[in-house]
């Protein structure tokens, strides 16, 4: 499995991922003009990845300025894909990293949560 | 030439308080560069962080809705296949309206007009007023539930689009729908308020 390092754009997130590793961190804004076909590829390794038994932890991180609608379908999904990984005995953590004065990352991290039990979740403020 | 017809033209916006608008074929590109120009004015304006995101976020889901679903579209030209054709030229553009702006009282607004099938009335209709009445906190719920269960037929996105307005705009917001001369069309216009 390889690396994933897609380098940000004004409407697209940079996307890294280490199947070594096991790291995952999605940042930036996020409106594609096509949000299913930007990260059709990416999340089909990563999802293939999170298929799979591992034995070392698996650590997600979400630091997202901005998202449209259609992105934050695309991420229920992973956050879906997260819980199962973790309901089948992986050990999955979440971060959710939003700008401390910025209570609606905040509130959409709290959301997207309500998806996680066997996955560990935690929202990190940090300053801007 | 009549420069004075032009000027009223730019009178009639302003009397609206009209800050951007833009009526005619739609696409991406418009998204980005219109989006750009908006941003950068909200920032020249140190307009408070909370309202700028709401409106820029508003501007994003109501254009993708034109962009997606406006009845009168042209393009793209295809190939023997009936694929889209190699040529950048020649995609898909959707007619729309977009306006934003401020009124007097300070209120400032998103609003998007298209014409739409008369057939998707009551389908519109009604996914709106589901949500009327809706605060913030139940919008959010709402979204994530929506997410979840997928998009609903007919859907290009998410199918959230407007539940995602609602809840930028906290509740705030109205709509129209207008019959027009030919019966198999109506006029839809969005207006969301921060």
């Amino acid at each position: 499995m390889e690396k994933i390092s897609i380098s940000s754009t004004a409407r697209t997130p940079a996307v890294e991922f280490d199947p070594v590793a096991r790291t995952f961190v999605l940042s930036g804004e996020s409106y594609p003009e096509d949000p299913f076909k930007f990260f059709a590829d990416p999340l089909a390794t990563v999802n293939a990845f999170l298929e799979e038994k591992h034995e070392g932890p698996i650590h997600f991180e979400f630091r997202l300025t901005y998202f449209n609608s259609s992105s934050a379908k695309v991420l229920m999904d992973l956050f879906c894909s997260l819980e199962e990984a973790a309901s089948r005995g992986n050990d999955v953590s979440v971060d959710w990293v939003y700008a401390e004065d910025d209570d609606n990352m905040l509130e959409l991290g709290e959301e997207f949560s309500e998806e996680l039990s066997a996955a560990k979740f935690s929202l990190k403020a940090i300053a801007e | 030439m009549d420069a004075l017809s032009f000027l009223n033209f730019r009178r009639e916006l302003s009397s609206r308080g009209i800050v951007f608008s833009y009526s005619g074929y739609l696409n991406d590109d418009i998204l980005t560069g219109i989006g750009n120009a908006l941003r950068t004015k909200l920032a020249l304006d140190h307009t408070d962080a909370k309202i700028s995101r709401g409106i820029f976020s508003a501007f994003v889901e109501q254009v993708q809705n034109v962009i997606r679903y406006s009845a009168e579209s042209r393009g793209p030209e295809l190939d023997e296949e009936g694929e889209p054709v190699d040529d950048p030229y020649l995609q898909e553009i959707r007619y729309g309206l977009v306006a934003i702006g401020d009124h007097p009282d300070g209120v400032r607004f998103v609003t998007c007009g298209n014409m739409i099938e008369t057939q998707h009335v009551p389908r519109i209709k009604d996914a709106l007023e589901s949500i009327r009445g809706l605060d913030r906190k139940e919008l959010t719920k709402l979204m994530r539930e929506q997410l979840k269960d997928g998009p609903p037929e007919g859907s290009k996105g998410a199918g959230v689009g407007f539940i995602s307005i609602a809840r930028e705009a906290n509740g705030r917001w109205e709509y129209d729908i207008l019959p027009t001369d030919d019966a198999n069309y109506c006029f839809f216009c969005f207006e969301a308020y921060f």
